[in-house]
């Protein structure tokens, strides 16, 4: 029988198709996100006393609703738990090796992530009709972004927003996968302060990419950052078994 | 037919002895082609090379012979070569064991005759 | 040309092998059966061929070239068991579209008409699916990929008797039709024998024989007599497999080595001679058991 020879690039377009049959409750889990994010946002920035902290400032900084962060939270989330090993057992019945898987994931994350911003930019505008429609207009309002210039750099700056937030959490994800210890300890040392603290350590982070005026520069971070990340992740990965 | 996996022949012997009634019942004539090992492999749901090796004992025997990329056929005067062998070989095995037995069992050679005989008789009988 | 070579293979777990200095070739298209006992590294070396495990020691070659994280090895191979794991958000036609997209030689009209006869439905899950059901969709999936290397391990765990007849006989016939390398691993002989062309015993983490079917099954014969006459004759070292029948008889299974002066002293003696049938002595040569079960219920 004649042997095979697949070229890297088909196998991750076939392993991609399978990821999109395989992975449908991810959407689900961004559309239930986004509606929680709605009813937030809707009571939330009506009394506008809500304690998050960093978000708050962040949030504010962007687009001014909750949409945005549990989007962010979303493309975290599924990212981490994108290459865990039931997922990679599914992987391993048909055909792969750990760069086409890697790069399906990613290709993934990039598609799933597009449909997030589209759904984050048609929620946040879906938010602030209903907020006019029950409070009426008053001035804290932002209705700049809805030109056309100002959509598409909403667009571009959440899409890679939610790619920033996915590739750390898609290296997080792969380091607590080396061991039980290693796990802990991520919890422990990320998880911890994330709950016990005010989180202001973070504020530098986020101005690194929030405070950032030129486009093309944000961008240039945001993938310098992920592509580190992502290659991190294959490093991390590259000798560990399917079990 | 039926192999019988438990019987002490091995499976390949069997293969052949059933190749060989084909051949004696005139199943399959002189320059014939005989099954190929995937057809018997199928048949009698075995492994193609078991099979094969069935089909090899005859060949071996001379009771087959090969035509490359043809696969494997009847010689002349097989069957008179299948009787012969088996004369010589498995009914010989056989007397002698029936020999042992009645030396065991005393019984002297007339009285051995006597129940061959006797046998014979009542297969006619039934025929 | 040899499809599989391993040379001096470990695989050490924390403190435990589970391959040992296992050394084995294998040579293509053939149906090779892997038969041990639970534990003895059959799902160990399996997974190391599928590229799944990365062995700690020695060598493994699969078509030429290290199988781990390897490309080519997995788009030629299907490694089945019975702890698939599908995502469980697809029905089982959805993954059968998937296993088409990925393998070459898929023939979807195979995978179908089994999926068909042995009555599995097309729109459950496949956690859905019962313990044999499962595995009948998995070895399914295992036929109709076609894969150059084809590897089955425990395939029918949870299946029917019937179900398991009939599996073994698509495998022959597509087997036949499409000859490839198909290793098939059990714990049990017997319903697959005939369909075997080699067998490869294992033995904690070793590979202890490996020959072709026909070979193995002469390769010892049982005898059973007075224990006196066959301990006076037989070499104790040749002996595979005794068993206790009474006070003064006795049954024991010992390599096919015997002299025709020694064959035909034991016949003499009134020693009774059988063949030992290939499932049996699968089973003695892999057992671990100390002595017999018997011997446990023996007042001492």
């Amino acid at each position: 029988m004649s042997l095979s020879h697949p070229d890297l690039w088909s196998v991750v377009n076939k392993q991609f198709k399978y990821k999109w049959m395989s992975y449908k409750s991810v959407f689900q889990g961004l559309m239930i996100a986004q509606i929680i994010a709605m009813v937030f946002s809707l009571f939330g920035v009506a009394s506008s006393s809500m304690g998050f902290g960093f978000i708050d400032l962040n949030i504010q900084y962007i687009t001014g609703d909750f949409v945005f962060f549990f989007t962010c939270l979303w493309a975290f989330f599924i990212s981490v738990a994108l290459d865990r090993n039931e997922n990679r057992l599914a992987d391993q019945i048909f055909v792969t090796n750990s760069w086409s898987r890697h790069l399906a994931n990613v290709v993934f994350i990039v598609i799933a992530n597009m449909i997030g911003t589209i759904t984050v930019v048609t929620a946040s505008f879906f938010v602030k009709m209903i907020h006019i429609w029950i409070f009426g207009i008053d001035g804290f309002i932002f209705f700049g972004e809805y030109t056309l210039p100002g959509m598409l750099i909403f667009f571009i700056i959440t899409f890679f927003y939610l790619i920033l937030f996915s590739s750390l959490g898609y290296l997080i994800g792969s380091i607590m996968r080396q061991g039980k210890l290693i796990k802990f300890g991520v919890v422990l040392f990320v998880g911890g302060p994330l709950i016990f603290t005010d989180n202001s350590y973070l504020i530098p982070l986020f101005q690194f990419f929030g405070d950032e005026s030129s486009v093309i520069w944000f961008i240039l971070k945001i993938l310098l950052t992920s592509m580190l990340a992502i290659g991190l992740t294959t490093l991390v990965s590259r000798r560990l078994e399917v079990q | 037919m039926v192999l019988n996996h438990d019987s002490s022949k091995p499976i390949y012997v069997q293969i052949a002895e059933w190749l060989e009634t084909e051949i004696l019942n005139d199943q399959i004539s002189t320059d014939e082609k005989i099954y190929s090992q995937y057809q018997l492999a199928d048949l009698f749901n075995i492994n193609p090379a078991t099979a094969a090796k069935g089909l090899n004992i005859l060949v071996n025997n001379g009771v087959l012979y090969k035509k490359r990329g043809l696969g494997m056929f009847v010689k002349e005067r097989a069957k008179e070569q299948i009787l012969l062998r088996r004369k010589n070989e498995n009914l010989m095995n056989m007397v002698r064991d029936l020999v042992q037995e009645a030396d065991y069992l005393k019984v002297d050679d007339e009285e051995l005759m006597k129940m061959i005989q006797q046998i014979r008789l009542e297969r006619r009988g039934e025929s | 040309m040899s499809i599989v070579s391993c040379q001096h293979l470990d695989k050490k777990y924390k403190k435990q092998y589970a391959l040992k200095d296992l050394t084995i070739e294998l040579e293509e298209n053939r149906i090779i059966g892997l038969i041990g006992r639970n534990g003895a590294g059959k799902t160990t070396l399996l997974k190391t061929l599928a590229g799944q495990i990365v062995p700690t020691g020695g060598e493994v070659k699969v078509f030429g070239e290290n199988p781990f994280n390897n490309l080519k090895l997995s788009a030629n191979t299907i490694y089945v068991d019975d702890q698939m794991q599908f995502s469980l958000e697809m029905r089982i036609h959805e993954i059968l579209v998937a296993a088409e997209m990925f393998y070459e030689n898929w023939n979807r009209e195979l995978a179908d008409r089994l999926i068909y006869y042995f009555g599995v439905d097309r729109y459950d899950f496949h956690d859905q699916l019962s313990k044999g059901m499962a595995s009948t969709f998995n070895a399914i999936l295992g036929l109709a990929s076609r894969c150059p290397l084809t590897i089955f391990d425990e395939p029918t765990t949870g299946m029917d008797y019937s179900v398991r007849q009939d599996f073994y006989r698509a495998l022959l016939k597509d087997y036949i039709a499409h000859p490839r390398t198909i290793i098939v691993s059990s714990h049990l002989l017997n319903e697959l024998e005939s369909i075997l062309e080699e067998i490869v015993l294992i033995k904690n983490g070793k590979c202890i024989l490996h020959e072709s079917i026909e070979d193995f099954k002469e390769y010892a014969i049982g005898l059973s007599g007075d224990k006196n006459v066959i301990q006076s004759i037989v070499d104790h070292d040749v002996i595979i497999h005794e068993k206790e029948l009474s006070e003064s008889q006795v049954y024991i299974a010992v390599d096919n080595h015997l002299s025709e002066k020694d064959i035909t002293g034991l016949k003499q003696q009134g020693v009774q001679m059988t063949s030992v049938e290939a499932a049996d002595l699968s089973m003695f040569l892999t057992n671990d058991t100390r002595g017999g079960i018997d011997d446990v219920f023996k007042s001492s």
